[in-house]
């Protein structure tokens, strides 16, 4: 009757976009994966959350990012941790962009081992970042407790 | 017999002074059980004051912790101090001192195990602070750096200076002398790499350091 018929060649072009689509599907989904880089553990009433532990460019921010993606949350503090020792300690900075856009007016940078940020109730919730700044790349952690 | 005599008044007089000791003993233990004190915070998390003698106060503004003293603390100066204390291998809070900046700003010392925390803020819009270990913190290198929420470029920096420093000059195009005043100098400086020296009571440079205050100061705030 009036049926299309599709040739071999256009058969094997569709198994070949079909894979593609899969193959995207699957490599985004895995980079996303990695992209993810906090894990939070119940301690008493609130949470203590890790994240980054690896190397970060000069000026780079790294955002809390946990697999689940709720990463706005209502956070206490932040903190930006070297363990490069005394005297090496290397310059890096924390804070938080709240949810309508402003970013906390008194970010937390310095030498010291741990840089933090306590956040008043008012500026939470908000997404939580560190950042270093170093001159190179520099392993940087990032601490922080959740409500 | 004179000679048991003697024997016998040096036995009394060694368990007198046995017993002494022992009663001396005893009251120390007393006192360090009364000040290892568990207190909760307003939010919820615990920390525990060390008992009189284990808080080695290397800076004079320093004093040993009592729960008066931390209660009289802000709260989130007490969330942070126990925060730091539940991260910590000792969460024994040992020591604090606080002295206030310009404008109210209150500036507070915690030693907590053998690490010290360098606290400043107003509570709006919160603290900023740093710790590290207590020998490199007392050492007089460490510093809080705040960029200007005003955006006028400035950064506004916070330092720990050990007893027997007078002063800290910030070299620059202005080079700026900032005194010391319960082991805390402040100064407002333009975001630029720079050195301090720290000058003693006596006018000598005790110690210098880099204060590398360019490289993020104007991005940390900004979209990315």
């Amino acid at each position: 009757m009036g049926g299309r018929r599709y040739s071999r060649g256009a058969a094997a072009r569709c198994l070949i976009a079909a894979m593609a689509v899969l193959g995207l599907t699957v490599v985004s989904g895995a980079s996303r994966a990695e992209a993810s880089n906090g894990t939070c553990e119940a301690v008493g009433s609130g949470f203590h959350c890790f994240y980054n532990e690896g190397l970060v460019a000069n000026a780079q921010k790294v955002w809390f990012d946990s697999p689940g993606g709720e990463n706005l949350r209502r956070w206490e503090s932040n903190e930006a941790w070297d363990y490069y020792g005394a005297g090496s300690h290397i310059y890096k900075c924390a804070t938080e962009k709240r949810s309508d856009g402003t970013y906390f007016t008194e970010p937390s940078c310095g030498n010291f081992q741990n840089q933090g940020v306590w956040f008043n109730a008012s500026w939470r919730p908000g997404w939580i970042y560190v950042v270093q700044g170093s001159g190179g790349p520099r392993y940087l952690d990032g601490k922080a407790w959740q409500e | 017999m004179q000679n048991e005599n003697k024997k016998g008044l040096a036995v009394g007089v060694v368990g007198v002074l046995a017993i002494a000791a022992l009663a001396v003993s005893l009251m120390a233990g007393s006192g360090s059980a009364a000040s290892n004190e568990e207190l909760t915070t307003s939010g919820g998390q615990s920390i525990r004051i060390a008992p009189a003698g284990e808080g080695p106060s290397k800076l004079a503004v320093l004093e040993q912790a009592t729960p008066a003293a931390f209660e009289a603390l802000p709260d989130g100066v007490q969330q942070i101090i126990a925060q730091q204390a539940a991260g910590s291998s000792d969460g024994k809070l040992g020591a604090i001192g606080t002295t206030t900046l310009g404008l109210g700003t209150l500036v507070t010392f915690a030693e907590i195990g053998d690490t010290l925390c360098f606290i400043q803020g107003q509570g709006d819009p919160g603290f900023t602070f740093g710790c590290s270990p207590l020998a490199e913190a007392t050492a007089g290198r460490s510093y809080l750096a705040m960029p200007s929420p005003d955006g006028d470029g400035m950064v506004k920096v916070v330092g720990i200076a050990p007893n027997g420093i007078a002063s800290l000059r910030i070299a620059g195009a202005e080079a700026t002398e900032a005194p010391v005043s319960a082991n805390v100098w402040t100064a407002d400086l333009e975001p630029a790499n720079t050195e301090v020296s720290a000058t003693d009571t006596s006018g000598n440079v005790a110690y210098q350091f880099d204060l590398p205050l360019t490289s993020i100061s104007h991005s940390i705030a900004e979209a990315g």
